[in-house]
């Protein structure tokens, strides 16, 4: 055996091959799975926009017919979001986290690898459609009334709808996890204020999602109604209103722009500090920063609509809270630069691509600060301009983030190092070929030209700028090729990583690389945010006494999942009253249904005494009389079942009486929302009948406790929603 | 930039610019902080006098400092949008000078109570405060005449107005700036202005009922146009009343004094009009026209008659 | 009537509120001494934002005439006054009150999360019910009623996050889940106020001009009675949640730095060469 081979990392001896990767619950495996489906997309995604720039080459091009083109650019956003920036993340999320925290795996693998599994399968059905009669072709905002069937009678939005459906629901699945995860797995001594940044960002970025998904998804149920039960949200014409949709979309979609840059954000706090050998400058200002930018995210979305004509006043205010948030962005960027001033600088690929994202995302964000001022949106917005800047934000920024992640972590990940050599000319290429598409863009978006046009007329100046973008597109694909080339040699032969390639100081660099499936021997004692550094340099910790462990002090993983599960079907319930409230207070109001509210009322009685009984079983529980909690559970679902049999009543009288969601908006508002707080109990019936069972076969162990007070935290969620949908929708209604 | 022809469009462009300087102030800071940091690192590492690796780094004074510039920077842009958005775009005034509706993919255009109807071309006199009313016959469009206003959506069920003031004469590209469609591309439209006379003058040619067929490949043409039953889609027949309902096409009555056909996809002359009568579709792709089938001969004879329509 | 003049004349001097403020200050005065200091400044800043409230033109304007106005006065009651109420409170006298089960039975069944939550914002929704805000306005014992739920609505709600006994404050963590959320309460009122093409306080559509001040507030400020609601509606987002966001980042940066201390201790800033 020669000398290289004993220097191979250690193989490990968990099973290898393909089953063995399927059926995976492994953190790292399920993170490098969802690694590799994005590459797999980028792919695509990078095609597409390939096949577009060739189209937009030169002006009245007629290399792609006008509807495959809109399918194009359509394809290309919604995959690069969702199943290229959202699998990244998770990804990189997934695979870090615990290592990061000091855990052996996040707080719930199989739900993990089940949110992973439900990516390829919403990426499948997406592009399904290209086969099953047309891709959506409505871009990846999709705006109604346009994805509405007497416009669109392509089935593909109906498969971009359920795709997001899955998409999303894996991704709150696997936020959920990693906040259980941060909450409850951390390492003894790593405290709130000592987590890494990457860890804060994502944390952070976990929350975003639990709150913002549910919005989408409440908008997506809406359009599916109005697309397959006729009914008319989105249908001015028919009582319904062209703008909604709009407003439920970017409640989504602009925390999903910080959903996209937090994570990356959080690597470039760990990127640039190790590679200018100081700590981050201002630690508690950049995590600080980071709450607030999650905070007003919420409050920005309609800054994507000023040119909808929402009024003066809303488009001021939303042009105040959009020009605020740059100012935690701007504090982010000013710490990064002045973590390098004076250090160490060493300029790795890694460090390269840190360097591309903060002058490139620095022109990004600059050009959003103009795009949140109102009355420039209203000139540029819709042109070539907003491409140019969501493209430095998200290109500049996330992608040229993922690289520098990618490079730094790629040794902990294989074992192995990715070529220097090769990455400084994937570098370059890069950052020549993304200013050479993108820069000229800007200056389209003054001269006129709007987004998503299949063709333009030849005008000056037009054909120039579209052509050196067309040739940038190409010099970036050149450079993504040069990545894969690189990640391909390297696995078959790069060099030798080590623990610690880079003397980092996260806990992640104390694995072996890679790490084995229990990712740690020993953790190492956390006395400082660095505590590699920590174990480098014994003579300046001596002083600081290693914490007490506070594990058992955090909350329990059931409880925290299920607050999380619980806020984010709140948000969803939440949009559906507002909608409610919107069509039937606001100006689309159609006449009073034929409520029957006194025997509504009846049921809802049962319901709210459900909330008491289960009261009372945990009660039983906790002094230790099993028997009386299975009767007094018994007694909740009773209750439970009671409600359920009161609205299937109440929806066949309705229907009988041909009150139909096609028929009013009401009707509509009406059966959504109830219909899916109906389907909610039953879900809280279903999981308090599991609960009983498990509990009779001794399932549940010592956590029986916990695991009752879990479920019935969703169980008292469910009946609180009710209260708001019966005095909304019953009560608002006479008064 | 934008080489604005108005107050409205120049309040705008005159802040772009003025933020647009601020913007490139803090790059040139930011990227100088970074060069700085690289050629100090450098320089550094040529001496060979390395710093070691730091432990503490902190300066919460500095934090503040970064922090109120950027807010003090934000509040400055925000008050100058105050401003920019009450000089960009006036509240109208009174009943709309011009009522345009945004259809898959053509502008509407009509001059209420002067009998006008037209398409795809905005006629307007220069140095007169214009009010138009925008409606849409189906999908969200959006309205952006990038040298004279601000750009606003067309939003089916709701009314929108938006108000400029032409200072000079001349042509004026306009376009669809919301995606609406297949041919979301070519729905582009012509902002037209003109001198006070010439636009009474325009309005009063505009007034007229349609020319009759004058040469005998026309009147086949207007044989062609029966035939075919044109005017389910199209108005040609004198000018419609006001408040007729929403068009399917566009309105031909004077389709030979417009300067495009298809919104903005070919020039208007008779050989484009007799392609088009052949097969619109192979022209624009997923437009509402469909292919007649016509024999070449009626196509010529109907681009003949449709070119007479001065 | 110009807008100084507006601002001078239309004060109400002979409001009870006076009555109240007065018996407030006294009360405290009796209840805890008189002594210059941080928290006497607390107090009497709270009596003086609980005038601008009930006797000052926001009052007038409130009134009948402005929505906008009617929020302000909502602010200053549940959002500023409060706060700073509980500042003037001495924290041994409240730490020896709560030794009382009765006192402490208030506070666990009032002041603590979330019931405080909901009693917070709970009232705030319960008077934007167009019903009620307009009884709000025409009738005097709602009006009352009004005014002084809403103050002890803002207390309950203030009460676990900036509780005199530091120990009996929420978490850091908590704190600023229960203000972010609440931050969300009122964007949530707030969107529904700036966007509702209907009259979310049928009071304020036909005001009668008894001042005869309609001119100036049509003319002179340029509001309508959409634009006012628009402003009203925005009034409860933004600085509402500004107040709101500024706590958490307060809490978070202490919470932050707290911790940070035993890294840091005896290093300088460039620490170990």
């Amino acid at each position: 055996m020669s000398l290289e081979a004993t220097l191979e990392p250690e193989v490990e001896a968990a099973p290898t091959g393909f089953v063995s990767w399927v059926t995976t619950v492994d953190h790292k495996r399920v993170g490098i799975m969802y690694l590799i489906t994005s590459v797999v997309f980028f792919a695509i995604a990078g095609i597409e926009a390939l096949l577009m720039r060739i189209q937009l080459a030169v002006p009245e091009n007629d290399f792609i017919a006008p509807e495959l083109y809109n399918q194009l650019f359509t394809m290309h956003g919604t995959t690069m979001v969702f199943l290229v920036g959202m699998p990244l993340i998770a990804g990189f999320g997934n695979y870090l986290v615990p290592l990061m925290i000091g855990a052996r795996d996040v707080a719930f693998p199989r739900l993990n690898a089940f949110s992973f599994w439900l990516v390829p399968f919403g990426g499948l059905m997406l592009h399904w459609s290209f086969l099953a009669g047309g891709a959506p072709n409505a871009g990846w905002f999709s705006y109604a009334p346009l994805t509405e069937l007497p416009f669109n009678l392509n089935e593909g939005v109906d498969y971009w709808l359920l795709s997001l459906l899955a998409l999303g629901i894996g991704s709150v699945g696997s936020a959920i996890n990693i906040i259980v995860t941060v909450v409850t797995l951390r390492a003894p001594g790593m405290k709130v204020s000592r987590m890494p940044l990457f860890i804060w960002m994502i944390f952070v970025t976990s929350i975003l999602i639990v709150l913002a998904i549910p919005a989408l998804n409440s908008a997506i149920v809406m359009l599916l109604v109005d697309r397959h039960l006729d009914a008319a949200f989105f249908l001015p014409d028919r009582g319904g209103s062209a703008v909604v949709w709009q407003h439920f979309f970017w409640v989504f979609g602009h925390p999903e722009v910080y959903v996209l840059i937090l994570p990356v954000f959080g690597m470039i706090s760990e990127i640039i500090p190790v590679f200018s050998r100081k700590p981050i400058f201002g630690y508690s200002f950049v995590a600080a920063s980071t709450v607030a930018i999650g905070i007003l995210s919420l409050s920005v979305w309609a800054h994507h609509m000023f040119a909808v004509g929402m009024g003066r006043g809303p488009d001021l205010f939303f042009t105040a809270a959009s020009l605020l948030i740059a100012v935690p962005t701007g504090v982010k960027v000013f710490n990064w630069s002045a973590t390098m001033v004076g250090g160490r600088i060493q300029f790795t690929t890694a460090m390269l691509f840190c360097i591309g994202f903060l002058i490139e995302f620095v022109i990004g964000g600059l050009s959003g600060v103009t795009l949140a001022s109102a009355p420039i949106d209203w000139q540029v917005t819709d042109s070539y301009y907003v491409v140019a800047h969501f493209h430095f934000v998200l290109f500049g920024g996330f992608v040229f983030g993922m690289a520098a992640g990618l490079y730094y972590w790629f040794p902990k990940i294989t074992g192995r190092m990715l070529s220097e050599r090769l990455g400084k000319w994937q570098f370059w290429l890069m950052l020549i070929g993304f200013n050479l598409t993108f820069l000229g863009m800007h200056f389209l978006g003054f001269m006129g030209m709007p987004r998503r046009v299949f063709t333009y007329p030849d005008l000056p100046g037009y054909e120039a700028l579209n052509m050196a973008s067309t040739v940038g597109t190409v010099v970036i694909a050149v450079s993504v090729l040069v990545m894969l080339y690189n990640i391909a040699i390297s696995l078959k032969r790069g060099e030798v990583a080590g623990d610690n390639p880079w003397n980092a100081w996260t806990l992640e660099w104390a694995a072996t690389s890679p790490p084995p499936e229990h990712n740690f021997e020993l953790v190492p004692p956390v006395r400082s945010r660095r505590p590699m550094f920590d174990l480098a340099h014994p003579e300046v910790v001596r002083d600081v006494p290693l914490p007490p462990d506070d594990a058992p002090k955090r909350p329990q993983a059931a409880i925290v999942s299920v607050v999380a599960f619980i806020a984010s079907e709140s948000m969803f319930f939440l949009m559906l009253l507002v909608a409610f409230v919107i069509y039937n207070f606001f100006e689309f109001g159609s006449g009073p249904g034929p409520l029957d509210i006194r025997r509504t009322g009846m049921f809802s009685v049962a319901l709210f005494a459900s909330s008491a009984t289960l009261f009372v079983a945990e009660r039983h529980l906790r002094r230790g009389n099993g028997g009386g909690a299975t009767t007094w559970l018994g007694i909740t679902m009773a209750l439970g079942l009671v409600f359920l049999a009161g609205q299937a009543w109440e929806y066949y009288d309705l229907i009988t009486a041909h009150f139909t969601p096609e028929g009013s908006i009401f009707a509509a508002t009406f059966f959504t929302t109830t219909g899916f707080h109906g389907f909610h109990v039953f879900a809280g019936l279903l999981a308090l009948l599991a609960v009983t069972l498990l509990r009779r076969n001794g399932g549940l162990g010592k956590n029986e406790e916990t695991i009752v007070k879990a479920t019935g935290y969703y169980w008292h969620f469910v009946d609180v929603v009710w209260v708001f949908v019966f005095s909304i929708i019953y009560l608002g209604r006479i008064l | 930039m934008f080489d604005p022809v108005s107050p409205q469009a120049s309040a705008i462009s005159d802040l772009f610019i003025l933020v647009m300087w601020i913007c490139a102030a803090i790059l040139v800071v930011v990227v100088a902080i970074i060069t700085y940091a690289i050629v100090r690192a450098m320089r550094e590492r040529a001496r060979g006098q390395e710093a070691p690796d730091a432990v503490d780094n902190d300066h919460p004074m500095l934090e503040a400092i970064w922090t109120a510039i950027p807010l003090g920077i934000v509040i400055a842009i925000f008050v100058l949008s105050v401003g920019a958005a009450r000089d960009s775009d006036p509240t109208p005034e009174g009943a709309p000078d011009v009522v345009v509706r945004g259809h898959q993919w053509w502008w509407e255009v009509e001059y209420p109570g002067k009998g006008v109807m037209s398409a795809n071309e905005v006629h307007v006199p220069v140095n007169t405060k214009v009010h138009v009313q925008l409606e849409s016959g189906d999908v969200i469009h959006d309205f952006w005449v990038p040298q004279l206003a601000r750009k606003i959506d067309v939003v089916p069920g709701r009314e929108h107005h938006v108000v400029f003031e032409a200072q000079e004469t001349g042509l004026y590209e306009g376009v669809c700036a919301e995606f609406c469609g297949v041919q979301h591309a070519w729905m582009r439209f012509d902002v037209i202005v003109h001198t006070a006379d010439d636009f009474d003058a325009w309005l009063a040619a505009q007034a007229l009922p349609a020319e009759p067929p004058s040469s005998s490949a026309a009147l086949a043409g207007l044989a062609v146009y029966e035939r075919e039953t044109c005017s389910t889609c199209h108005a040609l027949d004198g000018v419609p009343a006001d408040g007729l309902p929403k068009q399917v096409g566009p309105d031909l009555t004077h389709l030979a004094s417009r300067q495009r056909i298809g919104s903005g996809v070919m020039v208007n002359n008779e050989a484009n009009l007799a392609l088009w009568m052949k097969n619109p579709q192979a022209i624009k792709e997923g437009c509402h026209m469909p292919n007649f089938q016509l024999s070449a001969t009626d196509a010529d004879a109907l681009a003949a008659y449709l070119h007479g329509l001065k | 009537m110009t807008t100084s003049q507006a601002l001078a004349e239309l004060w109400r001097f002979g409001s009870p509120a006076w009555f109240v403020a007065i018996a407030a200050m006294a009360l405290y005065v009796w209840a805890f001494g008189f002594r210059m200091g941080r928290r006497m400044g607390a107090m009497l800043a709270a009596v003086a934002l609980f005038l601008i409230a009930t006797v000052s033109p926001v009052a007038v304007l409130a009134d009948g005439y402005l929505f906008s106005a009617h929020i302000v006065q909502h602010l200053l009651l549940l959002l500023l006054v409060p706060p700073l109420l509980i500042a003037a409170l001495p924290p041994a006298r409240v730490e020896a009150a709560l030794t009382r089960p009765s006192v402490r039975f208030a506070q666990d069944t009032f002041g603590r999360a979330p019931m405080s939550w909901m009693l917070g914002l709970g009232i705030m929704w319960l008077w934007h019910i167009p019903t009620l805000c307009s009884a709000s306005v025409t009738s005097t014992p709602a009006y009352v009623a009004q005014c002084a739920t809403l103050l002890a609505a803002g207390v309950a709600f203030y009460w676990p996050v900036v509780h005199p006994v530091r120990s009996e404050r929420l978490s850091a963590p908590g704190s600023i889940v229960y203000l972010f959320t609440g931050c969300l309460a009122c964007t949530l009122l707030g969107v529904l106020l700036t966007f509702a093409p209907v009259s979310a306080c049928p009071v304020y559509m036909h005001p009668v001009d008894t001042l005869g001040i309609m001119p100036l507030l049509h003319h002179g400020w340029g509001l309508t009675h959409a634009s006012d609601q628009q402003l009203g509606g925005l009034m409860m987002w933004v600085p509402a949640c500004m107040v709101y966001l500024a706590g958490i980042l307060v809490i978070a940066r202490r919470w932050l730095s707290e911790s940070n201390l035993d890294v840091v201790q005896g290093r300088g800033s460039h620490g170990v060469r």
